[in-house]
Parts: structure tokens; sequence; C-alpha cells
């Protein structure tokens, strides 16, 4: 059940009618519902999965516990390591353990040794959005360790801050400091919560249905038969695809925030207009922000941060963007992904640049200056050449694909079919939308609020009638994958 | 709470009405059409006794006109290039399912050699040729039928049933490739640049091995209709610039359980090893296409006695 079929709508306004009308003001009700809703709502990808996502909810609740109320730091020591251990291994068991096997069999195979790994290789299935609720468990147990949070008591809001439906299955990665709170917290209707919650998921279905979901046609087209399209065409492709990959993503948080603060809920923000970013340090505080958070608190700052020397720097720049890139995939072109963005991002941290651009680009004005577009053009094809290893299936693929798109032809005119005007007349829409509302906390936000309501109101319909003419060629979320 | 759902009614009554506006692009499409084929099947203009079925192969490599020429038959020519089986089968479903169209007497079904029931690249079902059409209630159920639209989206919005290429309102024009004969054929005079003109004399033996399952049940139900409706089945196998790959034809009548005639043409013939003839390695060019359709309507008529 994904958020952009009917299906879902159903269930949503299904859920949304329980939980105001029935449930009411009564907290205990309300989350018995939301939890009951996930696990159906997770149960529809695969009822087996459940199986997993109740074992890590258990886990994270009882080491919790534990940790909470030991008496000793032996004990609390050895709560937290059991807990992060068997977190993490069930992670690498199911996304990584194929990865690994392979790996070293080539590694083997290398040297002459004939290693087959189809023997030991494991026929898993990949759960959904195991990375983003494992997160969720491991936060709470470190905040519990390190006496920033108690554990919580009650299983069923627990279970809700690990499963809670709109973040279950790609996030945004939430913190149990943030979201516990809230849950634990009586929720009661605000109409201008609802509205605008309405606007943050039409906003996100409009990115999702109708900028990435056109832009993955062309990705795909060229991506996948690279070989047949000349450099400019290629590049086109990479250029597709760096748009699909944020309208895909942003697109999802939007909804999930959206469809979180109609039950009363506020879920951390993960995009913040990052392709507007003047370099590759503002462009990683605006993407995938509950992610790179998550790794800063938990990663970067407890092997030091940016506090040691030279070599330390450049030690943890290093392991967080490569563990970024190995959390999204267990391929090297993710490895290699986040290197690239490591290599991007140390020059900028080694001269202290990289807290230059704090706030968002010609704050006040409608217009960048010469050198913020200069800054924004270069972190976009940065980028852009970066998600060229992030799309494809191989390392070789990747290369391939970067050597035809600097051939002698890349500064030549491209062979895109004429539908693809269209979608490049809705990217710039897109883009002119975001760029004037860009001070918000999404595009829309504030958007046409001081208009005659019928004018804001045919915004609005334009914006459904786009996403209703393009649904029905739906691709899969990028990010389920993860 | 109630101030919200008073407004979500009126938003949603007055979405319903800015959408019912967009009849005049679904309506509007047609007439910018300029291969009408499709919806004279729609529309039940269909008047051959025989009528061909296939991809660009089909189109190309036989020119029907050549059945009224020498045996006074009326042929019509519906093959689609880039369409496979799966489209091929939908053509004769909506042919014969259409009020108005003749029940046509032979069917001869033109299958690529020898990808028609595998995977292939240039081949898929022409969703692309319905959207133009989608003020017919048939094109509309198809695409509901192929997941390519939701059924209740479908029934409640007009928007929800158009395309976007709907909405590039440019009148569309016949290409040197795309030109349509009044008999539906669509052959090309000149040669591809890039066709290199060496005869592939390699001798292919068919293997069923990544055969797909849609396209063989999209096979027997062709082969069903024309059994059910008592029309004669003629699978053909145009000519590549290469041999006749050993086994398919046996492969196709087997598939259909022998109801349908299998018909190869005469590979000894020095024409269709000559270039000359040929607009690319897998397509004739209308000389000939001309000389293989005199072929097919020969053995056509001594088939038939004629």
């Amino acid at each position: 059940m994904v958020f952009n079929s009917i299906e879902f709508a159903l269930f949503f306004l299904f859920v949304f009618i329980l939980y105001w009308f029935i449930a009411g003001k009564n907290i205990k009700w309300q989350n018995m519902l939301l939890l009951g809703a996930s696990l159906f709502f997770y149960g529809c990808w695969d009822w087996r999965f459940l199986f997993l996502l109740s074992f890590s909810t258990f886990l994270g609740y009882f080491t919790g516990i534990r940790i909470g109320s030991a008496k000793s730091l032996l004990w609390k020591k050895f709560w937290f390591r059991l807990s992060i251990i068997l977190n993490i291994g069930f992670l690498a068991v199911f996304k990584y353990y194929n990865f690994f096997i392979d790996s070293f069999t080539s590694l083997f195979n290398s040297f002459g040794l004939h290693l087959d790994s189809s023997s030991i290789s494991l026929n898993l299935i990949l759960p959904v959005g195991i990375s983003f609720y494992t997160f969720h468990v491991l936060s709470y147990v470190i905040d519990i360790y390190y006496d920033r949070i108690k554990s919580e008591g009650k299983l069923v809001d627990f279970s809700v801050f690990v499963a809670f439906f709109p973040l279950l299955v790609a996030g945004p990665i939430e913190r149990a400091t943030h979201l516990l709170p809230q849950i634990q917290k009586e929720r009661v209707f605000d109409y201008s919560k609802a509205v605008d919650g309405l606007r943050q998921i039409l906003w996100g279905l409009f990115k999702k249905v109708v900028i990435a979901d056109g832009c993955a046609e062309w990705a795909n087209m060229i991506f996948d038969g690279y070989t047949d399209y000349s450099g400019s065409t290629l590049f086109m492709g990479a250029f597709f695809f760096s748009i699909q990959i944020y309208c895909d993503f942003s697109g999802y948080s939007d909804i999930a925030l959206g469809t979180s603060r109609l039950f009363g809920i506020e879920l951390l923000r993960n995009f913040s207009f990052p392709y507007f970013s003047r370099d590759i340090a503002e462009f990683w505080r605006r993407w995938h922000i509950s992610l790179t958070t998550w790794f800063r608190d938990y990663l970067y700052i407890p092997l030091g941060g940016s506090k040691g020397g030279t070599w330390m720097k450049i030690r943890n720049t290093f392991i967080i963007f490569l563990v970024s890139g190995f959390w999204h995939g267990a391929n090297w072109t993710f490895i290699v992904w986040g290197a690239l963005n490591a290599i991007y991002f140390l020059p900028l941290m080694l001269t202290n640049s990289n807290r230059n651009n704090l706030e968002i680009v010609a704050q006040g004005k409608y217009f960048p200056s010469i050198r913020e577009i200069f800054g924004m053009l270069i972190t976009f094809l940065m980028v852009l050449f970066g998600w060229i290893f992030f799309r494809a299936n191989t390392l070789t693929q990747a290369i391939d694909f970067i050597k035809r798109m600097f051939s002698a032809d890349l500064f030549k005119s491209t062979k895109l079919p004429e539908m693809a005007d269209l979608t490049i007349a809705l990217i710039i829409f897109f883009f002119i939308i975001e760029w004037l509302g860009r001070d918000n906390k999404y595009a829309i936000e504030r958007f046409g609020l001081k208009w005659y309501v019928p004018f804001r109101w045919l915004f609005y319909s334009f914006l459904i009638l786009c996403v209703v003419v393009l649904s029905g060629n739906e691709q899969v979320f990028i990010y389920f994958q993860f | 709470m109630k101030k919200f759902f008073i407004r979500i009614v009126i938003f949603t009554v007055c979405f319903f009405i800015i959408d019912k506006g967009f009849l005049l692009v679904r309506d509007s499409a047609p007439k910018r059409e300029v291969d009408k084929r499709l919806e004279m099947i729609v529309t039940g203009k269909i008047q051959s006794d025989v009528l061909i079925y296939g991809s660009s192969r089909g189109a190309r490599s036989i020119i029907a006109k050549v059945f009224k020429d020498s045996l006074g038959i009326s042929a019509y020519n519906l093959s689609f290039p880039g369409s496979d089986i799966t489209f091929h089968e939908f053509l004769l479903r909506l042919t014969l399912e259409t009020k108005g169209n003749k029940k046509p007497k032979t069917v001869i079904l033109v299958v690529d050699d020898s990808d028609e029931l595998k995977v292939a690249k240039s081949l898929k079902f022409r969703l692309d040729r319905m959207y133009p059409l989608l003020k017919y209630q048939a094109i509309r159920k198809e695409l509901v039928k192929r997941k390519a639209k939701k059924p209740i989206l479908n029934e409640l919005f007009v928007i929800h049933q158009l395309n976007k290429s709907n909405f590039l309102f440019k009148q569309k024009k016949f290409t040197s490739n795309d030109s349509i004969m009044p008999c539906g054929s669509m052959p090309i005079s000149h040669q591809k640049k890039t066709f290199n003109k060496i005869f592939n004399k390699d001798n292919y033996i068919y293997s069923p091995n990544g055969e797909l399952a849609q396209k063989i049940r999209a096979l027997k139900l062709f082969k069903n209709y024309c059994k059910k409706n008592n029309i004669e089945l003629i699978v053909v196998i145009p000519p590549n610039f290469k041999f006749i790959t050993k086994g398919f034809g046996d492969r196709l009548k087997s598939l259909t359980n022998g109801y349908a005639t299998v018909w190869q043409y005469d590979q000894a013939n020095p024409v269709y090893s000559n270039p000359d003839y040929f607009f690319d390695n897998a397509h004739l060019r209308t000389n000939g296409s001309y000389v293989y359709s005199n072929e097919l309507v020969k053995f056509y008529a001594q088939k038939h006695k004629l």
C-alpha cells in the first residue's frame, strides 16, 4: 500500500474518521488505533515482515527498560551492547549478508581460489523500511544509555514510536526525544494544522506523481539503454534522475509529514530545498536531514567530530559518508557515491568553510546574486555526477556511463521524445514554486494564502489535476529499497 | 472539525465541475491523429474480408491492396509498428466485438522471426496508440484492464482518463517511415542509412527457452477468436535479411494446435537475399514488399483454388 494509491486514500480516510470521531480525546484509544493501523499498513506489504518489526519493537522496549533500570554500569553496558548488536545484527543479515558473501567470494576468486557464493548465499527478502525502524530503535536505546530520555514503560506507546505508519517504510528517521513526548500527550483536532497537512500532502503527491515519476520515465529509458545515446542525452538522463530522486524522496516525506500532522503529530523535517544549496556542506544540511543528523549525533560526534586533528577530521568525514552510502544499499555503487561526497566535502571542512551558508539562499530577495547562482550550479552538477553512481547497477556501468557522457557530443542537441518537453516544462514550474516558497517548511506552505479563495483553489485544482492525469504509471518509491 | 469537512466537500464539488471541462480535451484528441486505423476499428468501420495483424514487419512487408488487385478480395492492414502479440490480440478482439465491423473471412497474423513470443525491446503493447482515443469506452475499458488506469478514478474523473500526451495539441503529420496507404499498409521506399547490406547466412534453430507466458496466452487467444468465429487463420513469417529460424514455424503450429496455416516464403527466391529489396535487416522496402505480397496472394489463391 503506497501513499499515492486509492487503497491508501481509503485506508487513511477510515483511520482518520475513527481517530477523531471514535477515539476522540482518549489518548489510550488514539494510540491503540494508530498502532493497529500501522501494523495493518505494514502487513499489507507482506505479513511476514510483521514478525521482524515486532521483534525489533520488543527488543527495543525490553532492553530500553533494562538499561533504564540497571543498578550497575556493568549491566547497563551489557543491555546496551546486546541491544545494539542484535539490532545491527538483524540489519546486517537481512540487508548485507549476501553482499559480503558475494564480495568475499569475488575477492578470493581474483586470487585464483574458485569459490561459489550461491551455496552460502541466503534467499532473503529485504523487509521494507528495515533500515528506518532499526534506526528508530537504535536512537531510542542510545538516548536512554546516555540519560537523554527515560525508558518508555507503555508498550503501545513505544510501538507507535517505532511503527507509526506515515514514517514506517521510508522515514523521516525519528528521535525518541522528539516523537515519544507527542505520542504520550493528548492530541486535539486543529483546523489550521489539518489544512496545512492536506496542503503538504498535495505538494508531496505533486512531487512524486508528476515530477518524480515523469522524470523516471526518461531516466529509466536513458540509463537502461545508455549505450545507444549521445553524451548530451546521457547528461539529461543524469539530470532527470537527479530531479527524480529528490522529488521521489522529498515527496514521500511531505506526504508522511502531512499525514502525520492530520493526526496531530509533527514529524522531523527531512528536506529543505537542497538543490538551492551553494556548496556541498549546505547540500548535506538540507538533504535527508533526519539521516544526516542521526549520523552526526550517533556516529560523527562520538567519533570525535571535527574537534581532533586534521587526520581525525578526514577519518571521521570518510567514515560518516561511507557508512551513509552503505546504509543506502549493499552495493559498491553506494559506497563510491558516499566516498565521492566525502571528497567533495573535505576541502570545505579543512578550510573551515563548511558552515558558510547557513541561511537559505537570497533570503528576502526574489533573485540570487551571480555568485550564488554559480555556487548553486556547481553544487548541483557535483551532486548530479554523484547520482550516476547511485543510479547505476554496477560500478562498471557507472564508469562506462560517465565515459560516454563526457564524449565529443556532450554539447550537441539531445534526442529525447517530444513528451520529455512536457516533463521539462513541469520541472521548471516546480522549481519556480520551490524558489518562491524556499523560506518555508515546504514550498506551498504559504503560497497563495493571501489570494482570493477561488484563485487559491484553482491553483490547488491544477496540482490535483496534474496528479490525477499522471497517476496510473507509478514507479515504486526509490527509498523503499533502503 | 465541521468547518474542515464542509470546506473539503465544497472544494470537491468545485473540482468535479472543473474536471468535466476536460471532456473537450479528451474528445478533441482523435482529430489530431493521422493514423485512423485504430479509430476505424473502434467505430466499426472495418469492412474487409482479409485482415492483416502484425508489427512493423506486417505493416511494411504486406501491401493489402495486392489482394484486391489480383483476386478482387478486399483486404486491410491493421499492423502497427512496435506492437507485440498482446496488442494484436487486443485489436482482433476489438474488431470482432465492435458493432459495425464486418467479420473477416481470413486473418493473417504476421509474426516476428524469432522474437514474437520472447522479450523484445522494440515490441510492446502500444498504449500510446490508445491514448488519443480515450473518448471511446472500449479503449478506456482496456486501459483499466491493463492497469494503465485505475478503475475508480477512471469512473469519477475525466482527467484521470487522460494521458499527458493529450495535452500536446499539435496536429500530427505523416513521416517518411510512417505514411499509410488507403489499404492500411505502410511500405517504405528508401533504405536505412545504417543498413549494412550483409546477408546473414547463419542457420538458427528456434528454442522455446525465454518464451513469455503472456505472449503464448495472447497467441492462443488470438487463435481461439478465429476458431470461435470460424475465421481462417494464416500465420506468416516475413523476410528478414537472413534465413528463417528453423523450427519457429513448427512451434507456432503446435501452439495453435494445428488450427493455423503457417506459411513461409520461398527462401530460394534471390530477391530475399538482394539488399536492394530491403529497408534494413528486418524490413523489406516497397519493391520487396510487392514481391512478397504477390507471393502471399499466390499462395492464398492456390489454397482457396481461386
